[in-house]
This record gives C-alpha cells, structure tokens and sequence, in this order.
C-alpha cells in the first residue's frame, strides 16, 4: 500500500513529500517529491551584485545559514583570487564552528522530538540558545546572519567574545555528558535506533553521502580537513565502521577531539 | 579562540595541511587519463593543490567515468552541473577520490540543438538527483537515466528556467 507522508505533516522539517510502499508496519519502498521548498535562488542571484547574493546564501540553510554564506564568500574570493585577513579568518572559523554546534543541537532537537522523546527536544534548544546568544552577540541576529563578506566579516568580535565563547565551550563540554545519558538510557531512543538504517561504506560512497553520516558508514574523510584553506586544517576527526542510527547519533570519543 | 583543553592544534601553530596528495599525485591521474583515452581527453590541467581540470569529448565521458570509478578510485561525484555559453552547453562534473584526497573537474560540451550527454548515474548513484536537477532547470537530456524527470519544479511546468533564452 502507499502512504502519503506530507507535504503537509508534522513530520517533515519543511515541505516535502514522501511517499511511502508499507508492507504492514514495515517501509519497504520510498519516494520522495521535493521542489516545496525550492525557491529559485539559483535564479535569483543572476542579476545581482557579489555582495547582495550574502543574505541569500544565508537562507539555502536556516539551521546553518553562516556556513553557507562563508562558503559562498569562500568561492568568490576564489574567483577573485583575495586573500583574507588572519584575524577575520578566525573569527569566521570560530562563527561557523558555534554555528555549527548550534545546528547540531538543531538537529537533535528535532530527531529526539521524532523519536518521541520531547524532553530531549527541549534540553538542546535550551543549550542551542547559549550559542544563538553567542551568533547574536557577534552579528546582530538569532537566525540568517549576514555576517561574513567577500574577502573578511563585517565587523570585529564584541568586547568579552572571548571569554563569553570560552565559557559557552565550557558549558557545552558539560552538558555533552548530561545527553549521553539522556539519549543512550532512554529506551523509546534506543529503541528506534538500534540495529536500524544501516549504510554500508561502499554505498554511502556511491550515493554522495557526505560530513558525520560518511563518517559514521567508517569513511574517513572530512572536506573542512582536507580542502579548507583556514585553521582548521590541523584537525582530527573520527570515523567508524558501517554502523546503526543509534551508533551515528552518538558523539566521538573526547580523545579524537572530534 | 575556539580552543578549550583537548587535541586540537594549539592556536599559535596554525600549519597548512602537508601536501594532500596520497599515492596518487595530480600528473598520475591525467596521464593514467591520456592514456586510456588519448584522443578524447583535451584541455587537462593541474589548477590547484590537489584539483585537476580535465575536458572530455561526450561520447565518450560514460567510460571514462566508469574508468575513473573502477581505475582510480574516484568513488564521490560531488556536484553535476550544466552551464550555458553562447554557441553550446558545458556539463561539469566534481568527482573526488577520497583515498588520495583529489578533486576532479570534468568537463564535456553539447550542442545547442542536441543537449544531451549519457547519464552516468547507473556508475555512481549520487548522480541521479543532480542529473535530474540539470534537466529540470537548463533542459540537459541525460540518456539511459532510470527516472528523468523534473525534480523542483512542478512535472507540468513547461520551461527550462536556467536557460538564457527563457522570459521570466
């Protein structure tokens, strides 16, 4: 039998719609439709200047939106050839890696929330705000920032950026803990994650998959390692064998410092 | 600034990552390519640390990407796109070998009366979608693809929206 799921359902984090083959309670087959949500930047950005495509960039991810207007500024220095100052370097790599953090809690926010676990929903949209605050400190907004420009940032860090991050980090390291136990002692999570979606290496390769999911399907390899020009080149991150959701949702060991 | 104690690199040592490359440098991979292909692969290049630029003659990018796949270890087509110049198409492939860490930009050319090119989704299976995407919005046919059919606009919509001649 298939099943429309969307593109109106509580399910779906933006419109889409998916529709499904069930045999019982089990998928056996999937289509998705998408193109709800396409809004034709691509488009759009054909008779605007360089710097007025920023805040459009911004909006192909709300839950990322610096990460993309970094790399959209990163390929027009490209192009250009620019080199960008050392300090505003860092101050990106630092946005984007809160931006980051924030988005990750974004994730599981909605995952748990999926899963039937609200009060993990909850806890990372409280711990996601310290780093909103952060973002907002730093640019002005919670959400699309509009912050990195072509060849630099708009402006320098806030006064106590520093240490505001530091303790942010501090907190956050904390809190790592506190997840661990929520996630892995909960059995509603567990339960749906365990022995389940399973991608083997060499179709995660295959099909495109990139960032934690390749990472989790034992392939290491991570483009902001290997074909990013800033800091954090010198990183490590960690890779496992081919394993289930629960395995991929769960975070490194702290000694790879990933 | 992001550092807390743990083992990233220290913030003073900020080092450049040592040279990318693995087994395979950049001069293996183009000449493995002429050699296979001496006279369909044209225009090839070294333009970056790392990053190959490398045109193809259409008829024959379907094995020379099975051949980059089964050959070199390309195993990731990152990115498919179509791009429209005034007298014909270019259809630009981003493949990555994830072993010796290298990007290559492939490129192949169409007409403008015949954009069509094989589809080389049934060697890599990332493809299919980004194909899909390129005839859905500059109206490059891909031949042999299992479901080409548009993918963001809606199936009645007539147009090709990317191309220079469409009128918004």
């Amino acid at each position: 039998m298939w099943i429309n799921m969307g593109p109106q359902h509580p399910m779906t984090h933006g419109l889409w719609n998916l529709r499904i083959k069930v045999d019982g309670e089990t998928i056996v087959d999937a289509e998705p439709e998408m193109g709800y949500l396409h809004r034709g930047i691509e488009k759009l950005c054909e008779n605007r200047t360089y710097t007025q495509i920023i805040p459009l960039a911004d909006r192909l991810c709300y839950g990322s939106s610096l990460t993309w207007s970094h790399l959209y500024c990163l390929t027009v220095e490209d192009l250009m050839g620019l080199e960008v100052p050392e300090r505003a370097e860092y101050i990106r790599v630092a946005a984007i890696e809160m931006q980051r953090i924030a988005s990750h809690l974004m994730w599981l926010a909605a995952y748990a929330a999926d899963l039937g676990t609200l009060v993990g929903f909850i806890y990372t949209m409280r711990d996601r705000e310290v780093f909103i605050d952060l973002l907002q400190a730093l640019s002005g907004s919670r959400l699309t920032y509009n912050f990195p420009r072509i060849g630099g940032v708009a402006h320098d860090v806030p006064p106590n950026f520093e240490r505001d991050s530091l303790r942010a980090c501090t907190y956050m390291e904390r809190k790592l803990d506190e997840y661990e136990q929520l996630f892995e002692g909960s059995k509603v999570f567990m339960m749906r994650n365990e022995g389940v979606g399973i991608l083997k290496k060499e179709l995660a390769m295959n099909l495109g998959v990139t960032g934690p999911p390749l990472r989790a399907s034992g392939v290491n390899y991570d483009l902001t390692r290997t074909a990013s020009r800033d800091t954090r080149s010198g990183w490590t991150r960690c890779a496992r064998a081919a394993r289930s959701s629960a395995r991929r949702s769960r975070r490194c060991p702290r000694a790879n410092g990933g | 600034m992001m550092e807390t104690k743990g083992s990233r690199t220290p913030a003073g040592a900020i080092e450049k990552a040592p040279s990318k490359v693995g087994e395979m440098s950049e001069e293996r991979v183009l000449r493995a390519l002429l050699d296979a292909f001496p006279t369909a692969v044209t225009d090839y290049k070294k333009l970056n640390d790392g990053v190959i630029r490398a045109r193809i003659e259409r008829r024959e990018l379907y094995r020379c990407c099975q051949f980059l796949r089964e050959r070199l270890g390309f195993e990731h087509v990152s990115m498919i796109s179509a791009v429209e110049y005034d007298d014909r198409f270019e259809i630009v492939y981003h493949i990555t070998c994830y072993g010796s860490c290298l990007l290559l930009e492939l490129i192949t050319q169409t007409p403008k009366d015949d954009p069509s090119v094989d589809s080389v989704s049934s060697v890599w299976g990332g493809a299919n979608w980004q194909e899909r995407e390129s005839y859905d919005l500059m109206g490059i046919k891909f031949n042999n693809h299992p479901k080409l059919e548009r993918i963001l606009l809606p199936s009645d919509y007539l147009y090709h929206p990317l191309r220079k001649d469409f009128k918004g």
